[in-house]
């Protein structure tokens, strides 16, 4: 593959992606009304509202700038852009049909969760810049809640890493075929549900949403953000989000691999469900309290996805 | 859904901001970014999410399922940075008209204020208390009133289709707030005639007794104090005290009769801790200084308050500070 190609996919994968999380977004109105018994967008652009994120985002564009005065102004305008690039990085590496994927290299589960933890950067600058107390405190806790979440996300990610003894997703989907992670005893499914965990709190989602809690910060990090500036906070939440549902479809629901479709559909519907589970939780659930929080993770994950992983290497050296 | 939608109404899709060109493979939709952008701004109008009063009610109800202002692509967001809109509804308090007008002034242009329900619009009958402002639109300049006491959610609805239709004309008519006309003048000046046929009846002590008084009844297990409250009888200025004992379902009365000009009676905060708030709030709106009380200060009113406005001589005509902008003032604001 040639440079050129390289960069002609890219900005095609970049346009697909930038179009498939502007219809999230509607996606979520519709199921929120679904489950909240309401309609949802409707009027704008029939039928319901498929033209409600253009809408959206055509405002959100035209809308006046602000920068607080007291504000440090670089960064301000820094994190944003960060927040986006960051999370928008983890694409590349992901493959997305059985065969294709952008940069193709042997430590893509490495390189992914790397740049996965880069976004509370942008975050916390996001906050610390603003020169606002809300957005400050919840900076902070974002920074603290994302850090203290990497260590069971990376300890649940390992697990299929061990089964497949690789770090590279192709190998990883070739070694499901036959039976998916998610169906391995015990070991599988614990794994599953406490990535799914950490990747709500890394992602800042109900129930672990304390850096947006509306009843107590505001808006959170973004409070001072508007315009576009806070809709590329938007679009970096919603492109981490479906980061994660594409993860644990490749990682746990094997991927392309399924009868009848290609690849890429298979990708795809997984992709989906896991989106809409996430949904499911964030609009059932209420939001935790911070040391409920924290304690969640340092008591029951962190030492629940240890043992998981030994269990896991335990069981490879015995049959490998 | 409550209502029934009419197929008729024009509907609020792109078909009528341009024309579509059919042409063989291609479809070409023209149209203006004028008409683009309008139609952009009132298909996503955010409601900054804040309710004064009961209209707050009818505004949630109106967000939630059987009405459904998500249809609309009307979503509430906390952030005044990221909202588009602000629903004022309830009654506009002084203090209050402060944090709208900086909330106002936060928002990012374009930006369209719904004044809902009667006391957002005139204040109502809470109009000529000392602490409302008469309407919103001494604040802010308003686009759209929904009348109402509270509006209903169809009205809620209403103001927004309205709101949207204004946005698509591309003019906002704000309103001067007209009550404010000679007749109205005249009825402010006109001295309210209140009746001072209130008995005073009850047990009367001494101010230099109620400290005493107090600890006696305290000992004797009276533990929780229901209320300091004042009466102004123009000619006295009495406090009344009311104290129950939980245990023994017991309540005794007291009252303390002060010279207006010089309302000076002891505190007992060291009896009943409870009484800090009451005894600022008695200092606060009748101006009874209370000896002895740890942080006597304003505790309903702002702070840089001039006179007490539960007493009858305070005059209600006369423009009090902070915060009562004149009819000038609200007009050289509104043109910048």
């Amino acid at each position: 593959m040639t440079s050129t190609e390289n960069i002609a996919q890219g900005i095609i994968l970049l346009g697909a992606i930038l179009l498939i999380v502007t219809y999230l977004t509607w996606l979520e109105r519709k199921f929120a009304a679904r489950l909240q018994s309401r309609i949802g967008p409707y009027w704008v652009g029939r039928p319901h509202g498929w033209l409600q994120p253009i809408a959206d985002a055509l405002k959100l564009l035209i809308k006046e700038d602000i920068t607080p005065s007291k504000s440090d102004r670089f960064l301000f305008n820094l994190a944003p852009v960060w927040v986006v690039v960051t999370s928008l990085l983890g694409f590349a590496f992901l493959p997305l049909t059985a065969s294709w994927v952008l940069v193709n290299i042997d430590l893509g589960l490495l390189y992914f969760s790397a740049i996965g933890s880069l976004i509370v950067i942008g975050i916390f600058i996001a906050g610390w810049a603003s020169n606002n107390k809300y957005a400050l405190i919840s900076a902070l806790r974002a920074a603290a809640q994302v850090v203290a979440y990497e260590v069971p996300l990376l300890l649940s990610l390992l697990v299929p890493a061990v089964f497949a003894g690789s770090l590279d997703f192709q190998d990883i989907i070739r070694a499901q075929d036959g039976h998916w992670f998610i169906l391995f005893p015990v070991v599988g499914q614990i794994s599953f549900l406490t990535f799914l965990l950490a990747a709500l709190a890394e992602g800042n989602r109900i129930p672990f949403d304390l850096s947006e809690a509306e009843s107590e910060l505001v808006a959170g990090f973004n409070v001072e953000y508007s315009g576009m500036k806070f809709a590329y906070f938007y679009l970096a939440e919603y492109v981490h989000l479906l980061a994660a549902s594409l993860l644990v479809s490749i990682l746990f629901l094997g991927g392309p691999l399924g009868p009848f479709f290609s690849g890429g559909v298979w990708v795809a519907i997984k992709t989906l469900l896991v989106f809409l589970g996430v949904l499911w939780i964030r609009w059932s659930f209420l939001r935790v309290r911070i040391d409920q929080l924290m304690m969640l993770n340092w008591k029951v994950l962190t030492p629940l996805t240890l043992v998981n992983l030994l269990l896991a290497g335990l069981w490879v050296s015995l049959n490998g | 859904m409550g209502t029934s939608v009419d197929e008729k109404k024009p509907r609020l899709g792109l078909e009528t901001l341009g024309e579509l060109i059919r042409l063989p493979g291609l479809n070409v939709f023209l149209t203006s970014t004028k008409e683009l952008f309008s139609w952009a701004e009132k298909s996503s109008l955010w409601p900054l999410s804040f309710g004064l009063a009961c209209c707050a009610i009818e505004m949630m109800a109106t967000f939630a399922s059987r009405f459904d202002l998500d249809r609309f692509g009307v979503i509430a967001r906390a952030s005044p940075r990221q909202s588009d809109l602000m629903i004022i509804a309830g009654t506009v308090t002084i203090k209050m008209a402060e944090r709208i007008k900086k909330l106002y002034n936060q928002m990012p242009f374009p930006k369209w204020v719904i004044a809902a329900g009667s006391c957002a619009i005139s204040g109502d009958h809470y109009r000529h208390i000392y602490s409302v402002v008469p309407g919103v639109d001494w604040v802010i300049p308003v686009d759209v009133y929904v009348s109402g006491c509270p509006p209903t959610p169809e009205a809620f609805m209403e103001g927004i289709i309205r709101l949207q239709r204004i946005i698509t004309e591309g003019k906002t008519k704000p309103h001067l707030n007209t009550a404010y006309n000679k007749i109205e003048q005249e009825t402010l000046k006109a001295k309210p005639q209140k009746t001072l046929d209130i008995p005073k009846t009850g047990t009367y002590i001494l101010p230099g007794e109620v400290p005493a008084f107090a600890r006696d009844l305290r000992e004797r297990g009276f533990d929780f104090l229901t209320y300091i409250t004042a009466v102004d009888y123009v000619d006295t200025l009495d406090v009344a005290y009311n104290v129950r004992s939980l245990e023994n379902n017991e309540e005794q009365t007291w009252k303390v009769s002060l010279e207006p000009s010089n309302p000076i009676v002891p505190s007992i905060t060291s009896m009943y801790k409870g009484a800090e708030w009451h005894e600022r709030e008695a200092y606060d709106l009748f101006g009874i200084d209370f000896t002895g009380h740890p942080d006597l200060r304003r505790i309903l009113l702002p702070d840089d308050w001039q006179g007490y406005p539960l007493k009858k001589s305070y005059l209600m005509d006369t423009p009090k500070p902070p915060y009562r902008p004149s009819r000038k003032e609200y007009e050289a604001w509104k043109k910048e």
